[in-house]
Formats: structure tokens, sequence, C-alpha cells
């Protein structure tokens, strides 16, 4: 177990700056998901952590010792670490039994405790019994699960977690998502987990590191991410969030602030040390709205279009609201967020 | 009808029981050690994208474009002298003639293999790696099974194309060096057509059971051999 500290590091490819000075901290036992989508740099982090690419500039250390700076770089070979792949890549040509025990010759572990590890670690991943077949033979959870047992059989200071989850169906990932979360919770080992699904980061995570265009925007618990985004880009990707431009009318110093949209008063949360009055920006999720019971109150919005979406509608309103008429309703906002760097647009 | 030529050039030509032995220890070497070096020459190629190799893979091709007796001649241009510091000399020996195979062939043996580290998942190398292992340990324990198939298949064509290989040989064969393309040549010079012809057909039955054989190994490359697919 060691905590993973990266220091303002930075990786181009050619023009493209694929990592912009990107800093993390994470404490020993920890379990961070680095969230982004495709293209923001998030598996070159990851691979940077490894050690497969050289940095341009930075530091990173895992426990007390450098890894990879400018000046030094410790081969993958060296960091004793753990990978879990997107693609598991399990060794066709070897047993379950023999991917396992890999690591372990390789550290010049002998037969009774190495086979005794081996079993360890696949009674642990629930695969007992499963040593002698082949990778080709099992299931995408299966797999999955022996690439978890081969990464952990060596008890590594730091585990990597590459979209461990992005190949499996809607089923499997749930039960999935639980055994990372159990495990996690059994073993204590330092995780960064690799992630484009938010519901995953949320749902696994201590903290998310938001990733966009190669820079970390906000490392922060699920529901902080979720309640309090730090920038607009934030706020739109966490839980579909909705961008309103908003005015502060009054802040009260307490978290909460009176501001208007589009001329509806209302009270809403903010950051506590808010002063900025004038033009911001809100973020609002489907939870804070509410079709008012009165239709002339609220914030009177037309209906633009209406999907059905299981159980629930998704109503799509025009921007700038109009009041026309013809199915015109009313929304009683109920909470919402003062982004706190917004500029105003 | 009579079999009695093909038990002349079996069994009572001493030059043509030599070219049998010959060719096809020289074909079978030339195919293994260009299997052996295949490997860890195209997962630098490959994998590691070395740009000095590539401009020397793209030299490896030259003696396969070139016509045989370009390439005969220019290893006799080399080898006429003594190698230094060794005092020994290739020419007139067979070693002379197993120089050129490899080189001649290096191209026809290191096609699939790169073709197979590019079919191949790298993440498989990069979790040995992860494990701790070191290159040559990933080389042998990892890579090499798995691009075996491939180096197995260059390593059959090398070996079809090397045993009844003339252009190469005609130029640089010695006494008790011949091989089967010299011998069955010499005889259809010679006017003896009948040995030619049994010799020819010969070494036609060894290369079609050769390539019938692979139908039965599973595990091969699809693509790399032509009569599979």
């Amino acid at each position: 177990m060691a905590r993973l500290s990266i220091d303002r590091v930075s990786k181009s490819f050619g023009d493209f700056r694929a990592l912009d000075d990107v800093s993390l901290e994470v404490r020993d036992g920890e379990f961070v998901a680095v969230l982004g989508a495709s293209g923001c740099g998030k598996t070159t982090l990851l691979r940077q952590i490894a050690g497969f690419d050289k940095l341009d500039a930075g530091r990173i250390f895992i426990g007390d010792s450098i890894v990879s700076s400018q000046t030094r770089h410790l081969p993958p070979e060296r960091r004793r670490i753990g990978i879990v792949f997107q693609s598991y890549a399990l060794w066709p040509h070897m047993t379950v039994a023999e991917n396992v025990a890999y690591g372990l010759t390789v550290a010049g572990i002998k037969d009774p405790a190495r086979s005794r590890r081996v079993d360890a670690a696949l009674n642990l991943v629930e695969l007992h019994g499963f040593g002698e077949r082949r990778p080709a033979m099992l299931s995408g959870g299966q797999r999955q699960r022996v690439a978890l047992a081969r990464c952990l059989v060596t008890e590594p200071s730091l585990v990597l977690l590459d979209e461990p989850l992005a190949n499996l169906d809607v089923h499997l990932r749930a039960s999935m998502e639980q055994e990372f979360a159990d495990f996690h919770a059994r073993t204590g080992t330092t995780m960064v987990y690799v992630t484009h699904d938010q519901a995953e980061a949320m749902a696994l995570a201590d903290r998310i590191a938001v990733m966009s265009k190669g820079r970390i925007l906000q490392v922060a618990t699920p529901s902080q991410l979720y309640r309090e985004p730090a920038d607009a880009v934030v706020a739109a990707f966490i839980g579909e969030g909705m961008i309103v431009p908003a005015e502060v009318r009054a802040v009260k110093g307490d978290g909460t602030c009176w501001a208007s949209l589009y001329g509806y008063n209302t009270r809403m949360r903010c950051d506590v040390s808010q002063t900025l009055i004038g033009k911001a920006q809100a973020c609002l999720h489907a939870g804070d709205l509410k079709i008012a019971e009165r239709p002339d109150s609220g914030l009177r919005v037309r209906v633009d279009r209406t999907v059905y979406q299981g159980g629930y509608f998704r109503l799509s309103v025009p921007e700038p609201f109009d009041t026309a008429p013809g199915g015109v309703i009313g929304i009683d906002v109920r909470g919402g967020w003062i982004i706190p760097s917004s500029t105003p647009p | 009808m009579t079999l009695d030529n093909y038990a002349f050039v079996l069994f009572d030509h001493d030059a043509a029981r030599r070219a049998f032995r010959n060719s096809f220890s020289l074909a079978a070497t030339a195919a293994v050690v260009i299997a052996l070096i295949a490997v860890p020459l195209a997962y630098f190629l490959v994998w590691r994208r070395s740009r000095v190799l590539r401009l020397i893979s793209l030299v490896t091709e030259l003696p396969y474009a070139l016509p045989g007796v370009v390439l005969a001649i220019s290893a006799i241009l080399l080898f006429l002298k003594p190698l230094p510091l060794l005092r020994v000399s290739l020419y007139n020996t067979v070693w002379i003639i197993l120089f050129c195979y490899l080189a001649r062939f290096l191209a026809l043996g290191l096609r699939p293999v790169v073709s197979g580290y590019h079919q191949l998942d790298r993440t498989l190398e990069e979790a040995s790696q992860i494990a701790g292992a070191r290159l040559l340990r990933r080389i042998r324990t990892i890579i090499l099974p798995l691009v075996a198939p491939a180096a197995a298949a260059g390593a059959l064509l090398i070996f079809l194309t090397a045993f009844n290989e003339l252009t190469v040989s005609a130029l640089l064969w010695s006494s008790g060096a011949e091989t089967l393309g010299v011998v069955l040549f010499s005889f259809q010079q010679g006017g003896d057509s009948t040995y030619a012809a049994s010799l020819a057909t010969l070494t036609v039955i060894v290369s079609i059971a050769l390539m019938l054989s692979t139908l039965l190994v599973q595990g091969l490359p699809r693509g790399v051999l032509p009569w599979r697919d």
C-alpha cells in the first residue's frame, strides 16, 4: 500500500498536449476514479503512472520514492504496481493458474508457497476450481476476475484499473462493480480507476478526478462533484447538469444566495466564500426542478419537445424561455448551484 | 515403365544423394535460424518502432528482390579473401551458400512474424512487464509462444523455397556442396532428362508432403501460407 503523488506532469505527442500540468494526490488506501470522455488524457495519465511512457515535465511519486521525473524513469517492471487492463490481457497460451502464478514465478517464489497464493487469489475472486482452464474457455466476467486475481496475487502497493468494466454487459457490470468495492474494502489497496462512465465512478470511488483536454478540472467526492461542480465543464458533464445564466442578487454567507433565473427569483446554493454579486452561471439538475402546481406561477416556459424515458418524461424547453401561449407550464426551481469559477457570459 | 531412374538418383548417384542431404540441411538451417532472428528483430521493428531497424529491414528486402545471381556474385566478391582475423575462407564451402540463403530469405521469414506482431495485443507484453518480467523473460515466456505459429509458418515458406533453390547456388556450389537445383540442372544439361525428371518429381513430392502436413497442424496463423486460408 502506498500513496501516489502526481506533481505537475505534462506530456505531449507531437503538437498534441495529452497531459497539461496535471497534479493529483491519492492517499494511502484511497480509491480514486479518473473520469473523462475518451481522448481526455486519462489513459495517458495511467500509462505515466505505470511507467510505459516517459514524461515531459513534472514528477510522480509512489510511496516516498520518485518513479518518474525528467531525469529518472523507473521501468514498469520495477514499480511494483498492478494493472487490470481493459482487454484483460490474459495470456492465451497459459492456463488460468499459470496466468495468476506468473508474477510470483518472476519474483522467484517457489512452489508450495506459490500454488498456495495462487489458490488464495482464485478463491478471493470466487474462481476456485478454474485453475486448469484456458482464458478462452471463460466468460467475460470470469476473465475479468482472473485479471483481477493476477494483478492482486503479488500484493502490489498500488493497483491501476483501466476501464475494467467497459467490455462487460450491463448486468455483469453491476455485480463486478460490487466486487471491486468489496475487494477494496477488504484489502485497503490504493486504487486508481480510469473510466468514462460516471455512474461507475460515482458508485466506487472515494474521490473522483474529472479530466478534460489533458487537465484535471476538479477532484472531489462524488456528492460534492454532483452538488458543487467547480466549473461549467464539470457541471455539464456530471449528472447531465444544465447550465443556465443567473444573476446573483444577494449572498448570505452561509452557502446560499438569492439569484434570478430569467427574472424568476429563487434561493440557490453557492460557495461559502462567494462574494460576487451579478451575472454568473448556475447548474441545475432534474431533481432541482419541479412542475409548479399553479400553471401561472414559477418560471414560465413553453414545452418544445416531450420524450418518454420510462417512468418519467424529458421535457425540452427552448432558450431563452418564451411565454408564448400553447403548452406553457410553470417550473419551480428548488435548488441549483452557482458555479464559483463562472465568468459572466 | 520403370522406377530405375528414381532408384538411381536416390541410391546410386553420389552427387544426387549428397544434394538431397545438403539441400535439406541448408533449407532447414536457414529456416530455423531466420525464424529465431525474426522474432526479436520484429519485436523491435513493430513494437519499439526503432528507426535504425526500419532502415535495416528495408535493406533485408534487397537480397530477396535482386536476382539470385547478383547476390551470389556479391557473396563471392565478399568471401573470396579469407575472413579477417579468423583466416578461414567461406569460399568454395557449403557455408557461403548458407550465408546467401540467410540473406536472401530473411525477408521471407520476417514478414509473417511482423504481421504476427501486428495482430498481437501489446497489452499482453505490458501485463508481463507489470508483473515484473524483464525483456528477455518477456520474449521467452510471453512473446515467443504467441508469435511462434507465425515464425513457424515463415520457416516453412523458407524451407520450401530454399529446398529447390537454383539461382544462388548455381554460382556457389563446389564439389561436395551441391544442392538439388544444381544437380537437377546438370542432369538436364548433360542430356539425362529422365534422371532430371525423377529428381524433380522427388523434390515436388517432398514439397507437397510438407504442405499437406501443415494442414494437419492446428494453430498456424491464417493468411500467411498461400495454400491455407
